[in-house]
């Protein structure tokens, strides 16, 4: 007998892949692909950043592909849904229904995208695929205790499908929402046009959206208000475009905190930035910045972490090397000149000394771009890299 | 590939090679292979002289040739010695021990490292452990990890262990050129009271830090400029007085195993050329200015009235000059990851933190590294070993490869590897590696 390939099939190797590629390290470039998938995250990065890279044709693709089926991304792709199917398939209130509950996630997805416009994407976080990726942050770096409260989410939801099966595709879901939306607009524009139905047959979203619309836009104004009174002040991954839209602008997906090889990129978990919650900051414990990646710029979705090709490293600063020379080994009379010789940007010089001192190490803020190689080398303890 | 351009060279006399091995009578000079010692560029531009051909006595004929006698020529020279081939060790200068001993370098580094468990351990044995052990049962060493030794007990424990394993020392002895044939070295030329006289032998080890050997044989090099110093010591470090008013707390060096006594490094000027006779001459001549005043300046601070400047060291503190280009060039990789070679001729250890693949590795994490027989081979010159801080690594390394336990690891290998060449009738290219490691344990080299 021939056993045709299902929908479900096809989801099912999506999960595995989707699980494979959240591994830390492994897969280079392809951490955490599954995100770049997400037409949702596209859109708000798209029209938060106004530009678009190749990557994003992966998700351009999946949109037109969500034109032509319903919800196409959702019955074949998505492994966040294939989890909570799993889950609801066990539960003992199959069959219930949600009529009464309005669509939350078409309401998040249009805010998100309307906020999104001025740089602010609100909802992001919602994404689907950013909570499945951003469940294995921990698979990297050491864990912390307050990152397992980060944690819950995916979980908390799973279980919430053995009591309420399928309620976050039906309702909640931003990129469901999304694609719903989308859907409703194809028909109503098809049923326009092709069967000049009257206008009251299928029913006219507009209204609904336009008050979604006005409280994205709202949303988009308030944000760099709230950002700016409590600007933060840390080191972010190369390539991060301003501090001020990075909150909105990320994704939690912890894309780029497992792909880094040198495993200096870790989750921002102090509770008086709630807003910068999760975010990816640069700590210099037992690694640098290496001079040469940028892994971090290829696998962020969102483009919070904006693309730079290696080659321009040295123009990519994120932070500047202090030096307090009192315990330096050289005015110690003792053999070191760790800092200068790990400098990939030549950075460090030595001052003359006085006496029969070599000198003290100085560096230059034109030239160093704060990969921390200096200060983890230091024996002394001389050199903190600071936030710009 | 950098070589040095030596602009002024003396031109030796050309003629026919003759090279009267086995005829204990002279050797001449001025053979088609013969190279200079580089002369500063300072002299008169492009002026050269001809040195007129001469006869050369012929001082002895050995198995085994060691020119310098720092830690590594030391070593080497025992280790051959003890091989039962007949050994001869030329130092210019009036002591053994090179920068270690001369040079007040007093701690001898990269003792100890990380084994396969992950457990701090012990990795430089054999002939090193000897000196090390010896100070130590004259009270003339401190701390267990890197030790910190006397210089005069040094210089006075090498000299006894030189006289033990039957070495012929040579000192006052300037090696200044090769006896080549063809691309075998067969002696070398040494300047000394009693004039210019030829040393023949089977196999020459170039332990001479600068590779002065294998520049002069014309094999292939790397140079390195880095930062030259000079040590001292002070007297009376424990007769300060903290109490004085006006006291200051200033930085009086290191303990040494002497009471009363520290030794002070100083990094130094940077990028030095250590080549240049001319810029040596003016190092020393500001080092030791720089030091007089800064210990007056020192006696005038109150409490440190009675301290006095011991000495200076009477070798000047270069760290780099040329590096070989070997059959192999050791790897920082190497180092990080537990390589292990079939020709590995010991061990060493790590003393400084490093970065390796962007991650951090402290000095008390880092993995012990073997070292292959290839680094020690030059590549062109047959019956040539090189060891010291000049044999064959990538520069990245060289903060533990140019360090006095390597120096004696690779010391001892050439060493042992010079008399089994001699004994088996091989170039100590082709030597049996197994056979050399196994004489090595034999002489309780550790190889992990
Ligand atoms: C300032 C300074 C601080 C250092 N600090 C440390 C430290 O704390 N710990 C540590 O382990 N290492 C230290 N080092 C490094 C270490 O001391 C040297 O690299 C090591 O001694 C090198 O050993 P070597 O046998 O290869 O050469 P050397 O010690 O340089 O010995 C070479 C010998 O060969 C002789 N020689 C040279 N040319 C000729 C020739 N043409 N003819 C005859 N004889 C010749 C020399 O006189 C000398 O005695 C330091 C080095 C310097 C300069
Ligand atoms: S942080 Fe240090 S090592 Fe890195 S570029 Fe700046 S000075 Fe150089
Ligand atoms: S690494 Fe630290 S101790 Fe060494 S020279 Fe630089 S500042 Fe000084």
């Amino acid at each position: 007998m021939k056993k045709t390939v299902t929908a479900s099939d096809i989801r099912t190797v999506s999960f595995i892949i989707a699980m494979v590629s959240v591994i830390p390290g492994l897969w280079k470039g392809f951490q955490g692909f599954h995100a770049w998938l997400s037409p949702f995250l596209m859109l708000n990065s798209v029209f938060a950043l106004k530009a678009i890279i190749w990557l994003n044709m992966a998700a351009v693709a999946v949109l037109a592909a969500v034109m032509i089926r319903k919800r196409w991304f959702c019955k074949y792709l998505c492994p966040a849904g294939w989890c909570f199917d799993k889950i609801s398939s066990l539960s003992p209130f199959a069959g219930r229904t949600y009529n009464k509950l309005p669509h939350a996630g078409k309401w998040l997805a249009v805010i998100s995208l309307v906020s999104a416009l001025f740089g602010f994407p609100l909802f992001v976080i919602f994404d689907p695929l950013s909570l499945f990726n951003g469940f294995f942050l921990n698979l990297a770096g050491k864990p912390e205790p307050v990152v397992f409260i980060s944690l819950l989410p995916f979980p908390l939801l799973l279980l919430m499908h053995f009591f309420l099966p399928g309620i976050w595709c039906k309702k909640l879901c931003p990129l469901g929402g999304l694609q719903t939306g989308l859907w409703d607009i194809k028909s109503h524009l098809s049923g326009l046009n092709l069967k000049k139905a009257p206008v009251s047959e299928t029913e006219l979203p507009g209204r609904r959206y336009f008050v979604m619309s006005g409280a994205g836009l709202l949303a988009g104004l308030i944000m760099p208000g709230i950002l700016r009174s409590s600007p933060v002040k840390v080191i972010r991954p190369p390539g991060t475009r301003d501090s001020l839209s990075f909150n909105t602008l990320c994704s939690r997906c912890g894309n780029c905190i497992r792909a880094c090889p040198t495993r200096i990129i870790q989750p921002l978990t102090v509770c008086d930035q709630p807003l910068a919650w999760m975010t990816p900051v640069i700590r210099y414990e037992n690694g640098y910045c290496l001079e040469t990646c940028n892994i971090c710029s290829r696998v962020c979705p969102t483009g919070a972490i904006a693309f730079f090709p290696v080659d321009e490293k040295k123009h990519v600063f994120i932070g500047k090397a202090e030096i307090s020379s009192e315990n330096c080994y050289l005015l110690n009379n003792r053999e070191c000149i760790k800092c200068r010789e790990v400098c990939k940007y030549e950075a460090i010089s030595y001052m003359p000394g006085t006496g029969t001192n070599t000198g003290v190490p100085v560096a230059d803020l034109s030239k160093c771009v704060g990969c921390g190689a200096c200060e983890i080398v230091c024996p002394a303890d001389c050199i903190v890299v600071r936030p710009l | 590939m950098k070589r040095r351009d030596f602009v002024n060279r003396v031109i030796l006399t050309g003629g026919a090679l003759s090279l009267g091995i086995g005829c204990k009578s002279k050797v001449r000079t001025g053979t088609g292979t013969e190279k200079s010692m580089p002369v500063s560029t300072d002299t008169a531009s492009g002026r050269t002289i001809r040195e007129p051909e001469r006869e050369i006595p012929v001082l002895a004929e050995t198995d085994v040739l060691v020119i310098g006698g720092g830690p590594a020529g030391t070593a080497a020279a025992i280790a051959a010695s003890r091989t039962g081939a007949e050994t001869y060790l030329v130092e210019r200068y009036n002591h053994l021990g090179g920068l270690w001993t001369g040079g007040l370098v007093l701690p001898l580094l990269s003792t100890h490292a990380l084994d396969r468990h992950k457990r701090q351990r012990k990795v430089i044995f054999g002939i090193g452990e000897e000196m090390s052990g010896r100070l130590f049962d004259l009270g003339m060493a401190i701390h267990e990890v890197n030790p910190v030794i006397d210089p005069e007990a040094g210089k006075f424990v090498l000299d006894e262990m030189i006289r033990e394993a039957g070495v012929r020392m040579l000192y006052h002895s300037w090696a200044s050129n090769v006896i080549m044939d063809g691309n075998v070295i067969r002696g070398v030329f040494i300047e000394t009271k009693s004039g210019r006289m030829a040393v023949l032998a089977k196999v020459v080890i170039d332990c001479t830090g600068d590779g002065d050997i294998f520049h002069l044989a014309g094999d292939d090099y790397d140079t390195m400029n880095y930062a030259i110093g000079l040590v001292h010591r002070l007297g009376n470090v424990d007769r300060i007085d903290p109490d004085k008013p006006g006291y200051e707390k200033k930085n009086l060096g290191d303990p040494t195993p002497l009471k009363g006594v520290n030794w002070v490094n100083m990094w130094g000027r940077e990028n030095q050329d250590a080549l240049d006779v001319v810029n040596l001459s003016n190092l020393q001549m500001d080092y030791r200015r720089e030091i007089w005043n800064s210990v007056q300046e020192l006696r005038k601070t109150p409490g440190h009235e009675e301290v006095f400047l011991l000495d200076t060291a009477s070798q000047l503190g270069v760290r780099m000059s040329r590096i070989l280009d070997g059959e192999y060039r050791l790897r920082l990789e190497d180092t990080m990851t537990y390589r292990s070679f079939s020709d590995a001729i010991g061990i060493s250890g790590a003393w400084t933190t490093m970065l390796y693949r962007g991650r951090k590795i402290p000095a008390s994490e880092r993995p012990w590294w073997q070292i292959p027989y290839r680094s020690l081979v030059p590549r062109k010159t047959e019956n040539l070993l090189v060891a010291g801080r000049c044999f064959c690594f990538e520069k990245e390394l060289v903060e533990d490869t140019r360090i006095i336990g390597t120096c004696l690891v690779t010391g001892q290998g050439a060493g042992a590897a010079a008399g089994l060449a001699v004994r088996e009738k091989v170039f100590p290219r082709n030597v049996n590696v197994k056979r050399l490691r196994d004489l090595l344990k034999q002489q309780g080299v550790w190889m992990g």
